[in-house]
């Protein structure tokens, strides 16, 4: 007796599912041509202004001494500040350009040796501003540095990493746009392409290739090669794009990269059939895959970073999948971070869980035939 | 090799209830091999469940099925790889084209059939490279039956293969079905058209409320309905001479009931040649004029009307 080819049958299967997806005018419109538009419309609108991070400080030194003047060396030195004037200026002054938005922030140096405490002022409207942060969380590097050498220990080695990643390295928004959308991408067609799964159980063909003895595990894995394949393409075309008309900078970490790729991939298919589990239509679908992919958009770091949101919103942001997979895709592809870090398994972790849970959930509810 | 009329698919005692419904109540029945057997009935009758758990979609709650001598439960591929189906809905991949589906489908199986052959088969050989979703109602149905075809199966499940296609199309689809029987094919049809269950069908088997009502040839079908026919006669002078035939067809006794209206009368008889002597006796006699004399013939309609007492509607 002859024997089915399965070779064969996941070549047929693969080619189906790949020209289903190919030959969908709306794939390429959504998956491929709106994230390239994002991508060219923020950077145009937001790129350029803000090329890369500065601030600009206005010092006061109520009264000189040896603590305050090694910390004036070392905020000079810092390349992202500017300074209001080479030497420090009077607190009223320093208080009135800060109100007239002349400066971002205002450092006034410890009084004395044993006052201990390096005062940051900053502009109340402007509190949650993400340059606010910066300048914070770089005087707050400084300070601890400044401290390992009053003990005299040797700075570890990740404060050194902290440091930079807060300050010296470009972190440029192109960058940070870039990845982010490349995450958002990838998210999006995960979400919005289980639709098949909606469609193929209207017109019933889910039902009709289960009354054949077609394998249902190949028809399966065949999806998720395409899958894969869209999103390597979103991956190639979008860094492109970013690197040789926008500058961006990518220092891509392979084996970390390839990990948050496929786990991320798999993750948002997952949420995707869930989402195809509870729809009834194909409308359903979309208002539901819109819902998520409209939430998350905004609050999971895509467009500006999740430090900038209001604080009441951030436990969703951390709650929420494509925070995780933005921080992955950005840690691996600009960063160059490896897989040895808490971040990189923290991503991985979330992704996986999330990816898991809506997999258990849709499988519970998915029916391949429709109900009557 | 000798064709052995031997049975392809027995069904014995199904039964299947959802909740507190029952939808399949005790079906039980044979198709042997070569035949055209078709299930009618009512929506709601139980012919969709009754077809998917036959099809291995549905686990009955109690009874047996057999199809080539095979059980779901212990050869489930094997059956899948000799049965073909075409289901009620397109169920096609309707970005692909023509020959796209057939050769995806003619993956799944051992043993298949050349694409190429299909193509003719289905008379879509023109159409091959056209994606599904261009193609019109019928080349759709067409295409559906051809994947049906493609792993040249003993036994062919065809739900309503014609609902909503007009007269052409539904005519290119029963040639189809009936080359199917040519080959010596088992094919298990529903339909919503008496007309087409009538031309098509070897047996039919009229299910209503989860039971079989009837399970006969066509023929045999009305033939044991009954021998009433129903005569229609019209006048060209009116209501009088209407009337005066009424009163004679009354008195014949063959004639079991008559209704007037104006100058149309219908008779009802057992015998109608005797009935129509007895008539046009009276009327030469007296040289009334008949206008219009008809007979209609009982259908299988009139026998899904008498069995399940129920209007047919297509």
């Amino acid at each position: 007796m002859m024997r089915v080819n399965q070779w064969n049958q996941f070549k047929k299967l693969f080619g189906a599912h790949l020209k289903m997806m190919f030959r969908d005018k709306s794939v390429w419109f959504w998956s491929i041509f709106y994230p390239v538009l994002l991508l060219s419309v923020f950077i145009m609108i937001f790129g350029s202004s803000s090329d890369s991070f500065s601030a600009k400080l206005a010092l006061v030194e109520p009264d000189k001494n040896a603590v305050s003047q090694q910390l004036l060396h070392s905020l000079q030195e810092i390349d992202v500040f500017e300074f209001q004037s080479e030497n420090p200026v009077k607190r009223e002054d320093a208080e009135q350009s800060l109100k007239d938005l002349e400066v971002d922030a205002i450092v006034i140096l410890p009084e004395s040796e044993g006052d201990g405490y390096i005062k940051l002022l900053l502009n109340k409207e402007k509190q949650n501003s993400s340059t606010s942060q910066a300048i914070a969380s770089i005087l707050n590097n400084l300070v601890l540095q400044g401290n390992m050498a009053g003990v005299k220990a040797e700075p570890g080695l990740s404060l050194q990493t902290d440091y930079i990643s807060a300050g010296s390295e470009k972190l440029e928004y192109t960058d940070f746009l870039l990845t982010g959308l490349i995450a958002l991408s990838i998210a999006q067609a995960g979400m919005f392409g289980m639709i098949d799964l909606v469609e193929m159980r209207r017109n019933g063909l889910l039902k009709r290739l289960i009354m054949t003895p077609a394998s249902m595990g190949l028809f399966g894995l065949g999806g998720i090669v395409v899958r894969f394949i869209l999103s390597g393409i979103q991956i190639v075309l979008l860094s492109l794009i970013g690197v040789l008309a926008f500058g961006a900078h990518l220092n891509i970490n392979i084996g970390a990269f390839l990990i948050i790729f496929l786990v991320g991939t798999l993750s948002f298919a997952g949420i995707g059939f869930m989402i195809a589990a509870f729809s009834k239509s194909m409308e359903s679908y979309f208002g539901m895959a819109n819902l998520f992919s409209f939430i998350m958009m905004f609050i999971s770091g895509i467009f500006f970073d999740v430090n900038a949101l209001p604080e009441y919103i951030k436990p969703l942001a951390h709650f929420l999948p494509l925070t995780y997979f933005a921080d992955g895709i950005r840690d691996g592809m600009v960063y160059g971070l490896g897989i040895m870090n808490d971040a990189f398994w923290l991503n991985v972790g979330m992704l996986l869980l999330w990816g898991v849970t809506t997999v258990l959930i849709g499988a519970k509810f998915y029916k391949w035939k429709e109900a009557r | 090799m000798t064709v052995v009329r031997e049975s392809v698919l027995a069904v014995q005692g199904l039964r299947k209830t959802f909740g507190a419904v029952t939808a399949v109540d005790g079906i039980s029945f044979e198709v042997r091999g070569g035949e055209i057997f078709t299930i009618i009935g009512p929506n709601g009758a139980g012919k969709t469940t009754t077809l998917e758990m036959i099809e291995g979609l549905q686990q009955p709650d109690a009874g047996e099925i057999t199809i080539l001598g095979m059980k779901w439960d212990r050869s489930r591929n094997a059956i899948k790889m000799r049965i073909g189906v075409q289901p009620q809905t397109s169920a096609l991949f309707d970005l692909l084209t023509v020959e796209e589906n057939l050769e995806t489908f003619a993956s799944f199986y051992d043993r298949k059939r050349q694409v190429e052959e299909i193509l003719d088969y289905i008379n879509l050989a023109d159409h091959r490279g056209k994606r599904v979703k261009v193609l019109s109602g019928g080349q759709k149905q067409r295409l559906a039956i051809g994947l049906a075809m493609i792993n040249d199966p003993d036994l062919i499940f065809l739900d309503e293969p014609t609902t909503g296609l007009d007269p052409q199309a539904r005519r290119n689809i029963w040639d189809i079905v009936l080359k199917l029987r040519s080959l010596g094919k088992t094919t298990i049809l529903t339909t919503h058209y008496m007309e087409e269950a009538d031309k098509l069908s070897d047996r039919v088997c009229i299910v209503d409320q989860g039971r079989i009502v009837a399970l006969d040839t066509p023929k045999a079908l009305i033939g044991q309905l009954t021998r009433e026919r129903e005569i229609h006669l019209t006048f060209t002078e009116g209501d009088i001479p209407a009337a005066e035939a009424e009163s004679i067809a009354l008195g014949n006794p063959a004639v079991t009931r008559v209704k007037r209206e104006g100058d149309h009368l219908i008779v009802w008889s057992i015998k109608p040649e005797e009935t129509l002597y007895g008539l046009f006796g009276f009327t030469t006699e007296r040289s009334i004029q008949v206008e219009q004399v008809s007979i209609r013939e009982m259908s299988l309609e009139d026998v899904f009307i008498a069995y399940t007492g129920k209007e047919w509607r297509d």
